[in-house]
């Protein structure tokens, strides 16, 4: 399952970066910040209207909307 | 004497700012979020003779930027001279603060780590073994808590000890593939002998072509292909790359080494095994950005916060105003018994002092409950989360979230939510959030609408708040509506990615929020209100006692504008009341009442006679209203207008600041006026 993202998890849901598409600035951004292939990211809000959420990576809680947050490829952990 | 310079970075949200005041003693704004040091500000630390110079550098997410406030960082790491650094760090999230410290580590061979917020972690269920990650990284550590003022006297010995040099780091690299290693090498003894750099830092970002230190390196040194040493070294590097299928996205493989370092090292110097460090916050969290109570409870903060300053505020500017005119009777008596003139005495009662009393009778309550209220969101770790609920709104307007701290900045004080825009990645949208910024009242025109509100609308607080609120409010879905005008005309383009960090909730230090937010926000608020006050006291006086022809200036100067502003649901006076206040909008009011009074500001009582002056001069419901819409829209005041140009250093923005909120102040008055003479002809 290649195709799934951050931004299809929903709440209380975990997953294993494994791909980055981001471009441009936020995918330094994002690198820095520690969302590399092998990291585990967990979805642990969701913003009133829907978007943005926020995810748990290395010990920060980064909110990224939806937009963006859908570069960010990899595995879904059960 | 001076032993050294050392620099004080570190991710935002690490209280690096508290860390730098507690060992300095200097006061300087700390907040829970990114953008609070703009720029960076020196202090000294002092110990037997001795001295060291200690630079509070901007949070920064990473030394690889081109965003404007991270560059102050950057360049400062990269290329001033000073003996070391401390590189604070937030014990609560040390994986991720260990990424930027071990990039600085890579540039600076001294550096120290320091562990903030122990004692928060330490709530958390996180144990740090600061001997063990000393270990790890071969870097000094320590372990404090700047807020409780614990650790800190450790930590300035080994401040001290390390500008002396007594203290050594021993970092320990962090490893990358054979070939990135390689080539590293390659680069490094250029630039170490020609250009002074001993980490292996400054060569990884030029493996990588990472623009914002290429180009800063070139401003610096030269361009890089006409440096002979140096464009050998580099292309025979990139060759080593090419030849071992390392060239294709390289940053990614040099990140992910830094950030699987850091997991390794957190995983021999943390102990998370208690395991509930986030079980609070998700709680929280779950309220104050909840799907249904998020929103509701954002307003009803806002406004219970609005409502404590105007209800709140009432008492005491009564007490502050009886005090003021007790002290201006004794100045009274004190200039008859010197035998001063009677014109004099008038300008130094009715022109200046009355003036000066006002402001400070009016602003002063006002602004000690809102600040501290304020400030005690902003301590707990809110405010971010309301960029995070609204930033879908912003979202549509084609600018982000952050703009909604820029704003909330904006109520404190115009001026400090221009500067506070370096927040906003974008320099795009941080244009539209400089302009816009005027859109929400400050709190130099929140008094007015306050006093307007309870004078012509409502005398009960809580109707009062409400109607403030919903002000607020307005001028909230104004803002948003002229950025997304300015988003689909001068500033075209769609919204840039947005990424921001929600940090855990702390515990507020109430006393230190006090201290905080009256010293370093009402009083110095204050202050350049009441340096602005005297001239423009002296000035208005001038103008209402000058007179051709039987008229005074300011009655001239009204009456030409009258009929202009009438078009406005205004009239002569109140326009020329904005006008004169253009240094500081809390003058507005008092130079309206003056020029009803015709005199001086002496018959200004009570709110309820204050009404009854300006309904006596023709003040109807509607000039109300519409004064009350002109006050949220306008143009910013004078130091406001400055900082826009500081910041901007171009004209063309600048007017725009000013022109935006003058055009839809104009607009809406001009509709309301129309509105109201055909529901009431």
């Amino acid at each position: 399952m290649r195709d799934f993202s951050l931004s299809d998890m929903k709440k209380g849901e975990h997953m294993i970066i494994e791909k980055l598409e981001t471009e441009g600035r936020l995918r330094r951004r994002l690198l820095d910040m520690g969302f590399v292939p092998g990291t585990r990211a967990e979805c642990v809000l969701i913003s009133p209207f829907g978007d943005p959420k926020a995810y748990l990576v290395r010990g920060a809680v980064i909110a990224l909307r939806r937009k963006d947050a859908a570069t960010v490829l990899g595995v879904r952990e059960e | 004497m001076n032993i050294g310079k050392i620099a004080l970075a570190g991710n935002p949200n690490v209280g690096k700012s508290t860390v730098f005041n507690a060992l300095t003693g200097m006061k300087q704004h700390t907040g829970n979020w990114s953008g609070k040091t703009v720029g960076t500000a020196e202090g000294k630390l002092r110990r037997k003779g001795k001295e060291i110079t200690l630079v509070d550098l901007p949070g920064t997410c990473s030394l690889i930027t081109d965003s404007r406030e991270e560059e102050i960082t950057r360049d400062f790491l990269c290329f001033e001279k000073f003996s070391g650094a401390v590189i604070v760090c937030d014990a609560c999230c040390l994986e991720r603060n260990l990424i930027f410290a071990l990039q600085a580590a890579q540039l600076v061979p001294n550096v120290i780590l320091c562990i903030n917020m122990m004692d928060d972690a330490e709530k958390r269920g996180i144990e740090i073994d600061i001997k063990a990650l000393s270990e790890e990284t071969g870097l000094p550590a320590i372990g404090i808590s700047a807020a409780n003022c614990e650790g800190l006297e450790e930590l300035s010995d080994m401040i001290f000890e390390l500008a002396e040099g007594k203290l050594k780091a021993d970092f320990v690299p962090v490893r990358y593939p054979k070939a990135i290693e390689h080539a590293a090498d390659i680069l490094l003894p250029v630039l170490r002998e020609k250009y002074g750099f001993p980490g292996v830092y400054p060569a990884l970002r030029l493996l990588e072509n990472e623009r914002g230190f290429v180009s800063e390196f070139e401003n610096r040194f030269g361009i890089i292909s006409g440096e002979e040493d140096l464009s050998t070294a580099l292309s025979e590097a990139e060759t080593v790359l090419a030849e071992s299928g390392f060239s294709a996205d390289l940053p990614g493989k040099i990140a992910s080494c830094s950030a699987f370092r850091a997991e390794e090292i957190c995983l021999s110097a943390v102990n998370f095994s208690k395991g509930k460090q986030r079980e609070r916050d998700a709680k929280i969290d779950s309220v104050l950005t909840g799907k249904i109570s998020g929103v509701p409870i954002m307003l009803i903060l806002f406004g219970f916060i609005f409502w404590l300053t105007v209800s709140g505020a009432n008492y005491p500017s009564a007490l502050l105003s009886a005090l003021f005119e007790r002290v201006g009777e004794v100045f009274e008596r004190l200039l008859l018994s010197v035998g001063a003139p009677s014109v004099l005495r008038s300008f130094l009662l009715d022109g200046i002092w009355n003036v000066l009393s006002w402001v400070v009778s009016v602003m002063l309550p006002p602004m000690a409950i809102f600040f501290p209220l304020f400030t005690f969101l902003e301590d707990i770790g809110y405010l971010p989360r309301v960029a995070f609920n609204l930033d879908k709104g912003f979202k549509s307007a084609g600018t982000c979230g952050k703009q909604a701290l820029t704003m909330c900045m904006g109520i404190g004080c115009g001026a400090v939510g221009v500067t506070g825009a370096r927040i906003i990645d974008s320099p795009r949208e941080r244009l539209i959030a400089i302009i816009t910024n005027s859109f929400v009242p400050c709190n130099g025109r929140l008094p007015a609408i306050i006093a307007l509100t309870a004078m012509f609308f409502t005398g009960s607080s809580v109707l009062g708040s409400a109607i403030l609120t919903m002000a607020v409010v307005f001028s909230v879905l104004m803002s948003l509506l002229v950025s997304k005008i300015l988003s689909a005309t001068v500033l075209k383009g769609v919204p840039a990615a947005f990424s921001i960090e929600l940090p855990p909730y702390r515990m507020p230090k109430i006393g230190k929020i006090i201290v905080r937010s009256v010293f370093d926000r009402t009083l110095k608020i204050l202050f350049r209100a009441v340096v602005v006050a005297v001239p423009a006291g002296a000035v208005i006086w001038l103008c209402s006692n000058i007179s051709f022809g039987g008229e005074t200036v300011l009655r001239l100067f009204a009456d030409f504008l009258d009929p202009f502003a009438r078009v406005f649901g205004l009239d002569g006076n109140v326009l020329s009341g904005f006008i004169l206040s253009l240094p500081a909008n809390e003058i507005a009011l008092p130079i309206m009442a003056m020029g009803y009074s015709g005199g001086g500001l002496a018959e200004l009582g009570s709110l309820s006679e204050t009404a009854a002056l300006f309904s006596a001069n023709g003040f109807s419901k509607t000039t109300a209203l519409c004064t009350i819409i002109f006050f949220l829209f306008h143009w910013p005041c004078a130091t406001t207008i400055i900082t826009v140009w500081k910041e901007t250093k171009s004209i063309k923005w600048t007017a725009l600041s000013v022109a935006v909120p003058l055009l839809t102040g104009l607009s809406l008055c001009f509709i309301i006026n129309i509105v109201a003479k055909l529901l009431m002809p």
